[in-house]
């Protein structure tokens, strides 16, 4: 230890919390500048113990203990801080402030929470389960389903792509963000506004279908073939008539669902006659989709998952054919 | 009873005990009004901010959880008081002429350049005590709460440094830097004790 670590150390020496104390001792023996400086701090500390110790008022002295009786008799609590010299009580804002910042936290988190939570989701989209990814991936590319002329064509209005990409988004397995995303738009979010959409112009193409089918051919219900004929003759080609060719077809289904066994009876009947007479003749997936349902609705459970497994290996139509499939009684 | 702790002694008056308080009161009340009085250096000040720790104390004796020392808890009270306090002032402007001062109990308008003391005054032990009293008072801020937590309180480096919000080392830090500045202010008065001891 040197001289300077040993000034460093005289003040700790004196208050008995050297690192080194018999260190310090030996150098304050041998170093008459060192111990000078001890000497020097050893008086400053006796002089600051002469500090001259005053006394409190004996006023405030007994406003405090008359205050700390008061907290006791009573059972309100004490008053604020300078209530003896008279203050204003504590507001209630204040109180609340007082809340500890965590629970605070607590109670923000819960209430985003339950907010999120609440937000109707009024589309329930299937397990997908046995549904691989890539398959659903598939799906998406508009121009690129096979065989399908409604996706391989422009749409002719934003109205009819916007029906086209709800259409794939609904295809879309939950979670296929990817797909969603090629589509354009949150297949989550779209998904119902889309249906409604899709829904209301699926009725008005049906409407003018079925009106054009009393003037032309009212002997029998539309197939869907039909509707979808009627429907190109109507409008002079292009992509207006694949519009209702679309909705009619979608109507038929939709029709399909709510047909009378009475109705479904007619539309196999014409089906089979057709399938009968036409040599080669293979439905659409559209059509074997809604021929699948009525036999499902008359009983012919065999003949419906005939029909519905042709339609559910259709990409287009897997979705609808498989929840059909679904309703049908196990083998 | 008084050979409880503090600790206790304020449990007890949470619980009922009325002269717990007084004891307790009893033996803090003079060392707290002591520091307030040295670190404000206005004795109104001190008398205000002493009335409000205590007021603080009543209040809060229920949330104490006894996890610090009775005195490490009652100073943090009393120098969160003063530090509010300077904190208040601080926007306050300028202070009156009529205002006393720290290091002075005259009026500022009555104060003059100090001329020091006459030998005759160093003497005499009450000017040996104002000569201290200026002398610690004209330390700075930080040096002079632990000084006079250390010194006049008798508190640990640990409790100190508790009440103060920083290390030990940097309490021991200042606390030498203190000595040193109160052993140049003072330098004078040592000599005169020096010589006055050789003489006897």
């Amino acid at each position: 230890m040197n001289c300077e670590e040993c000034k460093e150390q005289v003040f700790e020496l004196i208050e008995r919390e050297a690192v080194d104390p018999e260190g310090v001792r030996a150098i304050l023996a041998d170093c008459p500048d060192c111990r000078a400086e001890f000497e020097a701090m050893k008086a400053a500390l006796a002089l600051a113990g002469e500090l001259r110790v005053e006394e409190p008022p004996a006023d405030v002295d007994a406003a405090i203990l008359e205050l700390a009786d008061r907290r006791l008799r009573s059972a309100v609590p004490a008053p604020a801080s300078g209530a003896v010299k008279g203050t204003k009580p504590v507001p209630s804002y204040k109180k609340m402030t007082r809340v500890p910042p965590w629970a605070m936290a607590a109670v923000a988190l819960l209430a985003v929470g339950v907010g999120v939570w609440s937000i109707p989701r009024t589309v329930q989209f299937e397990s997908d389960a046995d549904q691989p990814l890539l398959e659903a991936k598939e799906t998406v590319p508009m121009a690129e389903a096979p065989g399908d002329e409604r996706f391989a064509r422009e749409p002719a209005s934003e109205e009819a792509a916007f029906a086209a990409m709800d259409d794939i988004a609904e295809a879309a397995p939950v979670g296929d963000t990817e797909s969603a995303k090629s589509a354009g738009r949150p297949a989550r979010r779209r998904a119902p506004r889309a249906k409604k959409r899709r829904d209301a112009m699926a009725s008005q193409a049906a409407s003018k279908v079925e009106a054009e089918n009393r003037a032309m051919a009212p002997a029998s219900a539309p197939t869907v073939v039909e509707a979808e004929g009627v429907a190109q003759r109507s409008v002079a080609g292009g992509a207006v008539a694949e519009d209702a060719a679309f909705g009619a077809a979608e109507r038929a289904d939709v029709d399909a669902k709510r047909d009378e066994p009475s109705e479904c009876k007619v539309k196999v009947g014409a089906f089979e006659r057709r399938l009968r007479d036409e040599k080669g003749y293979a439905p659409e997936p559209e059509e074997a989709l809604a021929i699948g349902r009525c036999y499902q609705r008359l009983g012919d459970t065999g003949k419906a998952r005939t029909w519905l497994e042709r339609a559910a290996a259709d990409p287009v139509t897997k979705r609808r054919a498989r929840k059909a499939l679904q309703a049908l009684p196990r083998k | 009873m008084s050979d409880l702790s503090d600790e206790e002694l304020l449990l007890a008056y949470r619980d009922g005990d009325a002269d717990a308080f007084k004891l307790l009161f009893g033996r803090y009340r003079g060392p707290l009004f002591n520091f307030l009085l040295r670190r404000l250096g206005d004795r109104g000040r001190a008398e205000e901010l002493y009335q409000d720790s205590w007021t603080k104390v009543i209040e809060r004796c229920g949330g104490f959880r006894g996890d610090s020392k009775f005195s490490t808890w009652l100073y943090t009270i009393a120098r969160n008081a003063c530090i509010d306090h300077q904190r208040k002032m601080k926007f306050r402007g300028h202070a009156s002429l009529d205002q006393t001062q720290r290091g002075a109990n005259l009026p500022m308008v009555e104060r003059v350049a100090n001329p020091g003391l006459a030998p005759d005054q160093l003497a005499s032990g009450h000017a040996l005590g104002e000569r201290i009293r200026i002398a610690v008072e004209e330390l700075p801020e930080e040096q002079r709460e632990v000084f006079l937590l250390r010194q006049l309180q008798g508190l640990g480096f640990k409790e100190v440094a508790e009440v103060v919000g920083v290390p030990v080392n940097t309490v021991k830090s200042r606390m030498r830097y203190a000595l040193e500045r109160l052993q140049l202010g003072l330098d004078d008065l040592r000599e005169q004790a020096t010589k006055g001891a050789e003489k006897a």
